[in-house]
């Protein structure tokens, strides 16, 4: 009988190679910091990821409602989220400035409708075509450093002028990581993955590296990310990587040499692969959890 | 049926095989000269997801409006001078990222050595008694 590799099994062979390869590729060492949380107050984070607000067609033939429905679920979250965080493409890119400018509007409108502290970063749809002149105008900076109830959140650009950060970025990224104490807990949230996760089709940071190497002098980090539609943790570095539940639609698990493309939306189980997700942060440890919009029995998921 | 298991096999094949990958351990320092090796290390995990694999706009990924970046193997042929493609691959264009803030002049220019060794495909001629070979 002939057995036949499963996708997964594939994927996990081959970027168990790529985990082996980037290993040899750097010189950061195994962490080894042990400091007690600074931040002592339980929070509860959400992540919203890539909602291509303005989308039409096949892959989610009712944004709109879907958008709703995931903000609805956002706003009965018991206990109550204390901030949303929210790891880019907000928006379908657009030609024309003004049909941009009305997308990015109307989710900052909805996000603000919420009436839980938010931030964003740009993806590269939100960038497009401006190199993120107008997510700077209307949402914010493209990387920042806040710290929100005693948690350090890092912003990052690594989609406005390719799917890097670039020198002065990192630079002030380096100057702003020695001010932090070993105890101090750390998020860091870019659009694209910062490790290697699938270059051919663009899932990576081409010097993500160097974001590693910052923070390596602290006990408690982690990184959300989006961009890639699917849930996803991948422990790098020592660090937990997580990839966000996109709003909009799913695609494929990386790995096959073929072009990225998402698929119709499903007849049957139209919410397939969306959602969000939540990321506690309780007793100086971090918990992250997946709230698919397809389950039926959410609220217990959440006690 | 075995697509998924060919596909491993080529995938794992190739990535084995890829003949610029360092061994593990041996990590990789910056060139003090630009070579055609670095150039072709480069391009693979920076611009074949646009460019395709082969340099032939066969991307692998759109870009956001759906649309894809241009073939690459043939510029030279095409009159594109080093000069052009220095200051495109440094600087970009539109939606060609510009590769200077991230990347040192070394390997810029070891990026337009690879870009001008690329030559364009000749039409293939498959003959029905010998399947095309895998890559
Ligand atoms: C995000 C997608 C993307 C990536 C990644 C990318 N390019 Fe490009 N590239 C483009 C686009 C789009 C154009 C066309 C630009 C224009 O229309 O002005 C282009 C144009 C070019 C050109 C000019 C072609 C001509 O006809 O003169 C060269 C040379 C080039 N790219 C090389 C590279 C190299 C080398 C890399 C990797 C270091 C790279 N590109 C990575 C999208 C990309």
């Amino acid at each position: 009988m002939e057995r036949h590799l499963t996708r997964r099994e594939l994927l996990g062979s081959f970027l168990a190679f790529g985990a082996l390869a980037a290993a040899a590729r750097t010189n950061i060492k195994p962490l080894s910091v042990t400091a007690p949380m600074a931040a002592a107050k339980p929070l509860r984070i959400v992540h919203l990821s890539d909602l291509h607000w303005g989308y039409r067609g096949d892959w989610n033939r009712r944004l709109p409602e879907t958008v709703a429905r995931v903000f609805h679920q956002v706003a009965e979250l018991t206990p109550a989220a204390n901030l949303i965080v929210v790891t880019g493409d907000l928006i379908q890119a657009a030609d024309g400035t003004v049909e941009r400018e009305k997308r990015l509007a109307a989710v900052k409108e909805r996000l603000e409708a919420l009436r839980i502290p938010w931030l964003a970063i740009p993806g590269e749809h939100d960038a497009f075509g401006d190199q993120g002149a107008l997510f700077r105008k209307l949402i914010g900076p493209l990387h920042f450093h806040r710290v929100f109830q005693g948690l350090h959140i890092f912003g990052l650009d690594n989609v406005s002028q390719g799917f890097f950060l670039g020198r002065t970025q990192v630079q002030w990224l380096a100057k702003e990581a020695q001010r932090l104490q070993p105890s101090d807990a750390v998020l860091v949230l870019s659009h694209a993955p910062l490790y290697d996760l699938f270059t051919p089709w663009n899932w990576y940071t081409f010097d993500g590296e160097a974001v590693f190497r910052q923070f390596h002098h602290l006990a408690h980090r982690q990184f959300l990310f989006g961009h890639i539609h699917q849930g996803l943790d991948h422990a790098h570095h020592g660090v937990m990587n997580h990839a966000g539940l996109p709003v909009s639609w799913p695609l494929p698990e990386p790995g096959p040499m073929e072009r990225l493309a998402p698929w119709p939306q499903g007849a049957s189980h139209p919410d397939m692969g969306l959602g969000f997700r939540l990321l506690d942060i309780a007793n100086g440890r971090f918990q992250c959890q997946t709230l698919a919009l397809e389950d039926a029995d959410r609220k217990a998921v959440l006690r | 049926m075995g697509t998924t298991r060919w596909l491993a096999v080529a995938l794992m094949g190739t990535t084995m095989a890829w003949p610029f990958h360092r061994a593990p351990g041996h990590r990789s320092r910056p060139s003090p000269k630009p070579s055609v090796v670095q150039g072709a290390r480069l391009y693979q995990r920076a611009c074949l997801s646009c460019h395709g694999p082969r340099g032939d706009g066969q991307a692998l990924a759109l870009l956001p409006d759906g649309t894809t970046a241009p073939p690459l193997d043939g510029l030279v042929g095409e009159g594109r001078s080093q000069r052009r493609l220095e200051s495109v691959i440094a600087q970009g264009s539109g939606m060609m990222p510009g590769w200077a803030s991230v990347m040192t002049p070394v390997q810029l220019k070891s990026l337009v050595l690879y870009v001008q060794s690329l030559n364009p495909s000749s039409p293939a001629s498959p003959s029905p008694q010998t399947p095309r070979s895998s890559p």
